[in-house]
């Protein structure tokens, strides 16, 4: 018997599934969404967008793969090609979220929320502690670098795909990723506040 | 920070991005090996990696997870039906049948029959994923439960003979897909059926499996029954049209003919209008 984990997805490649979808079989849709939602969620979660919002976002990002099938080039991996869809979704998010902040700030003073004031720092355990402390230190960055630094150090594409993926010159994202280390070192540094 | 001293110190980035050839990786390491300098950069690139890769990963639970593959597929669906033109409308049609169905039945259904019914599921897997819709009628069937029934009369791909065919890729014409919220509001039994609704609900499933099952025989007689009994349900439209497709499944044309001329005079504007215009020829 096969085991279901394995049965689930097709024989079919990557790039197979996509010119299928493009051909309009949902089926290779929902396949395509077995194989890589995991790592489009975890994206998300690396990008500090929170578990609601990672839905819809999810969501949106596969939908869009739906609608773009046809204009998938075979030279992107997949998984690059969906997170590239995925980091517009993010930044439209971004923005809408911006402007809903603008307007609370505009008669509230909003402090910036992030993973380390979100929590009371004295009941958290050690670990936690350590681990909110990495969080914030990302959100300190600008979207960009962080972006970048995800893609490459987390997510493991290689520079040509995070830069094709993304439309911008290699060069930008070593440029990027440099910034955005010697930026998170800084303030993870042992011996930093 | 100090400022960088040794000149090879940026080659400890480079070989974290990955930008560094072989033997320039291995030139570096025994550099390395010697400079304190550099050895305290890996090291800390090292640690960098190892407290962001850290960090919890976002997942959704599987039944999460079940939930909005049903529901992205849901929606791909109803962007296809607005955006393509109607052949290809036909082929997402055939190919969301088969994932409701399967969609159905894994998502709908508690773990515990999953469990119990482990060993269908690589059947069911392929079903959800395969290309050939002709052949996932009876395989994607979900079992009995109470709630499936009106769900996969909306879903099933109706003209394709249950017997199996050869696997091939070429689909059949099928019935145009139709947006699940508009169609279960436009089911949605009316008050006055309230008592009703739950021996319609269980007569109209019998006919639905029998249909499924292929036997076309018992299909259009049990929904023949269902339009003499419960006249007033809303699905007796799917019903007078299904019975339609058994009698053609059957080979019986003239019946096939009479009850897709009936559908079409009683529901002019029906879901099913097109099938039926084809079947009246």
């Amino acid at each position: 018997m096969t085991a279901p984990a394995r049965s689930r997805s097709t024989g079919l490649r990557d790039a197979e599934l996509i010119a299928a979808m493009a051909r309009g079989q949902l089926e290779a849709l929902g396949a395509l969404f077995d194989r890589h939602e995991p790592a489009v969620r975890r994206y998300f979660g690396r990008l500090g967008i929170g578990r609601d919002d990672a839905d819809d976002l999810v969501q949106a990002t596969f939908l869009e793969a739906h609608r773009a099938a046809q204009r998938f080039d075979d030279r992107h991996t997949a998984i690059s090609w969906l997170l590239g869809i995925a980091t517009m979704m993010a930044r439209r998010h971004r923005r809408s979220v911006g402007r809903a902040l603008a307007r609370i700030a505009a008669w509230a003073a909003h402090p910036r929320r992030d993973l380390a004031q979100s929590h009371a720092p004295d009941e958290l355990m050690d670990r936690d502690r350590a681990v909110a402390r990495v969080a914030a230190a990302l959100d300190r960055l600008s979207s960009k670098k962080r972006e970048t630094f995800v893609l490459v150090a987390l997510e493991g594409l290689s520079g040509e795909q995070v830069a094709s993926a993304l439309g911008i010159p290699v060069r930008t994202v070593w440029t990027r990723l440099h910034h955005a280390r010697r930026e998170l070192r800084a303030l993870l540094a042992e011996d930093a506040p | 920070m100090s400022a960088p001293r040794c000149s090879r110190l940026w080659q400890a980035e480079a070989i974290a991005d990955g930008r560094l050839s072989h033997p320039d990786v291995a030139a570096f390491e025994r550099h390395a090996a010697g400079c304190a300098e550099c050895a305290r950069e890996v090291s800390e690139l090292e640690r960098l990696q190892r407290l962001t890769a850290g960090l919890p990963p976002l997942h959704a639970s599987e039944i999460e997870r079940r939930r909005q593959r049903y529901e992205l597929l849901r929606k791909a669906n109803e962007a296809t039906v607005r955006a393509r033109p109607a052949r290809a409308r036909l082929v997402a049609s055939v190919a969301l049948g088969t994932i409701m169905v399967s969609a159905a039945s894994a998502f709908g259904l508690r773990a515990a029959w999953q469990e119990l019914t482990a060993g269908e599921a690589p059947a069911r897997e392929r079903a959800s994923t395969n290309a050939t819709p002709t052949r996932s009628p009876k395989r994607a069937a979900p079992p009995p439960s109470t709630d499936s029934p009106r769900e996969d009369s909306a879903a099933s791909p109706l003209l394709a003979p249950a017997a199996e065919p050869e696997p091939e890729r070429q689909p059949e014409p099928e019935p145009e897909p139709i947006s699940r919220h508009a169609r279960s509001k436009r089911l949605a039994p009316a008050p006055s059926n309230d008592e009703q609704a739950p021996r319609a609900g269980v007569a109209f499933a019998k006919a639905m499996a029998a249909f499924t099952a292929g036997d076309y025989g018992s299909a259009q007689a049990l929904f023949a029954a269902f339009e003499r009994e419960h006249g007033s349900d809303d699905r007796v439209e799917d019903a007078l049209f299904l019975r339609a497709v058994a009698h053609a499944r059957r080979g019986d044309r003239s019946a096939s003919r009479a009850a897709a001329t009936e559908y079409l005079k009683r529901y002019p504007n029906g879901l099913r209008r097109r099938e039926a215009e084809e079947l009246t020829r």
